[in-house]
């Protein structure tokens, strides 16, 4: 979790990402930031996060975001 | 001609289509046409002829009927983005000396922020006012083709507000052009990507009018979530998109081709910025049916000038041309010294025609600079726009982009001075300099600066002064930055010094 905060807090330093629960909803995230993020994930972990699960719901918030990386993590 | 005879012809010929569509919304061409015109009755019943109106929205059915109301009205409205900048709000605000803002709820708070005393109108307040057809009509009767129909203010290097004009001649001439030249009709369903107070509005919401087609305006979200746009276009049955080559783009890079195709597309205008040949041909090979088109040109002659048609069985390797020009306009290039360059020789891309803007907002010397006379044309008055791009020609005559001549740059579909970051970037306590670079590669706006401010805190004073697009993503600190014989920072050298700060970080 602490290195997937980094990464949040990297690519949007302004973003308080413990209190932020719509992060896609609100359209607080931009598709630049997912673009970014959801790259570094990719690398960082070594994983591969399929577009299908580029939801509102898995990216709404970091604990969504976590979620979706655990299951991809169990998944190897 | 001038815009309002659109809905006019609209009504009147197919009055009970659906015309514009938001998540479960629609409203009809009559729907469309009466909103316009209570708008207007409010509006005029507020603001004399000839005044400048600002619109500060989200995506919202109802922009067509305002922006027509205003029209209307024979005033000219002024599209600022919810994300803009409180300050350069307040910049505008004092340049325009506007009387009226039209809000929509979700951004009333935003408004009430502003430090201005003139009156504020909410959508619903305009859409459910009553109609009087007298004032209207006296309105209307009064509206000359080139009055004003817009103003849009982009990103400037001095800290003064830039303010593009558009007259109603310039969007009428240029709507008709481009539904001619790409045969749009009634069959047609276009998918909106920009935000409604972009330039791109004037095909998204002018274009149905005078062809009788939908135009769906896809909500901002869904760039961010790309197979549930694809779902949507589907769905909704798009057959026509214009969208800037970063949304393109993005649908590459999040691999969405793997899940789902957008089955009813059959023209993919992109524009903006210039198009990786990589993702080009990778549209090309998922959608072999469809047809690509490649759109060039600035706010100050109208969404675009040029275009090219890409040849799908072609595989392009280095650059996309920008293509020829439309009809009813020249678009040409000039070499430092104003005479015409020969096949791959760069010089300045410079456009002639009805399609210019009638250039900036009180700003006479920005005007005067970049609106002159065709030095080629030495027997009448022909005005014309020289770009600031730098372009050459292929030996078949198309037209290549390849650059500014200034520090401009675009940055996801948005124009962007770096020297407005840089300004902004300056104006932080801790900073001694700045200078900021774009790396065209991976698309990212870097800042170097040197001072004691730290990143993060850097980001969050850069956030709250500049719209989100244009917040360099990557700050990097150096002790001095490099200089030039003169003083001035090396920015050359900046730039390319990027590959080898990469390697290091």
């Amino acid at each position: 979790m602490d290195k997937l905060m980094a990464i949040l807090t990297d690519a949007r330093p302004d973003l308080d990402f413990k209190k932020e629960d719509k992060l896609i909803d609100d359209e607080v995230l931009d598709s630049f930031d997912i673009i970014t993020i959801v790259g570094e994930i990719n690398s960082v972990f070594d994983i591969n996060i399929n577009v299908g699960d580029l939801l509102p719901e898995n990216f709404n918030s970091a604990e969504a975001i976590w979620q979706i990386v655990q299951k991809y993590l169990q998944e190897q | 001609m001038n815009i309002t005879n659109f809905i006019e012809k609209a009504v009147n010929n197919y009055p009970d289509r659906t015309a514009y569509e938001l998540n479960e919304e629609q409203l009809t061409f009559k729907q469309v046409y009466t909103y316009a015109l209570k708008s207007s009755t409010k509006i005029s019943s507020i603001v004399d002829e000839n005044n400048p109106i600002i619109v500060i929205s989200s995506k919202n059915i109802f922009i067509p009927s305002i922006y027509l109301g205003i029209a209307f009205s024979n005033c000219h409205y002024v599209p600022i983005s919810t994300e803009m900048p409180k300050n350069k709000i307040q910049d505008i605000l004092s340049l325009t000396q506007t009387k009226l803002i039209i809000t929509d709820s979700d951004s009333k708070q935003l408004v009430s922020q502003l430090n201005y005393n003139g009156k504020i109108l909410t959508i619903d307040d305009c859409i459910n006012s009553s109609i009087n057809i007298e004032t209207i009509n006296k309105r209307k009767n009064n509206i000359l083709d080139q009055n004003p129909l817009y103003v849009i203010f982009t990103s400037g290097s001095t800290g003064v507000p830039k303010g593009v004009i558009t007259s109603h001649s310039a969007v009428v001439d240029y709507v008709i052009t481009i539904t001619q030249t790409f045969k749009l009709s009634s069959k047609d369903i276009l998918g909106n990507q920009a935000p409604l107070d972009y330039i791109s509005h004037i095909r998204d919401i002018y274009i149905p009018l005078i062809t009788g087609c939908k135009s769906i305006f896809l909500p901002k979200h869904l760039f961010s979530t790309p197979k549930l746009l694809f779902e949507t276009l589907n769905n909704k049955k798009v057959t026509t998109i214009f969208w800037v080559s970063s949304a393109l783009s993005l649908c590459c890079q999040l691999n969405v081709f793997a899940e789902i195709k957008p089955l009813f597309l059959n023209k993919v205008f992109f524009t903006g910025s210039v198009l990786d040949c990589k993702i080009l041909n990778i549209w090309k090979n998922q959608l072999p049916n469809t047809q690509f088109f490649n759109h060039y040109g600035p706010t100050e002659i109208t969404a675009s000038c040029t275009y090219f048609k890409v040849e799908n069985a072609k595989e392009y390797i280095k650059d996309i041309p920008i293509g020829k020009a439309f009809n009813n306009r020249k678009v040409f290039i000039l070499s430092n010294d104003n005479k015409k360059t020969k096949p791959f020789e760069i010089g300045e891309i410079c456009v002639v025609g009805k399609c210019l803007a009638l250039g900036y907002y009180k700003n006479p010397q920005k005007t005067n600079e970049c609106f002159v006379q065709n030095p080629l044309n030495l027997v009448y008055n022909e005005l014309m726009y020289k770009t600031g791009d730098l372009g050459y020609y292929d030996n078949d005559g198309n037209l290549y982009f390849c650059g500014r001549k200034d520090n401009q740059i675009k940055h996801m579909g948005h124009r962007v001075e770096l020297e407005e970051i840089e300004r902004i970037a300056n104006s932080f306590e801790t900073i001694t300099e700045s200078c900021c670079v774009y790396d065209n590669e991976k698309s990212l706006i870097v800042l170097y600066y040197s001072g004691n401010a730290t990143t993060s805190e850097l980001t969050k004073y850069l956030r709250i002064h500049l719209a989100s697009f244009m917040v360099p993503r990557k700050l990097i600190n150096l002790p001095t930055l490099p200089k030039l014989f003169n003083g001035k920072i090396d920015r050359q050298n900046l730039k390319k010094e990027l590959g080898n700060i990469y390697a290091k970080i």
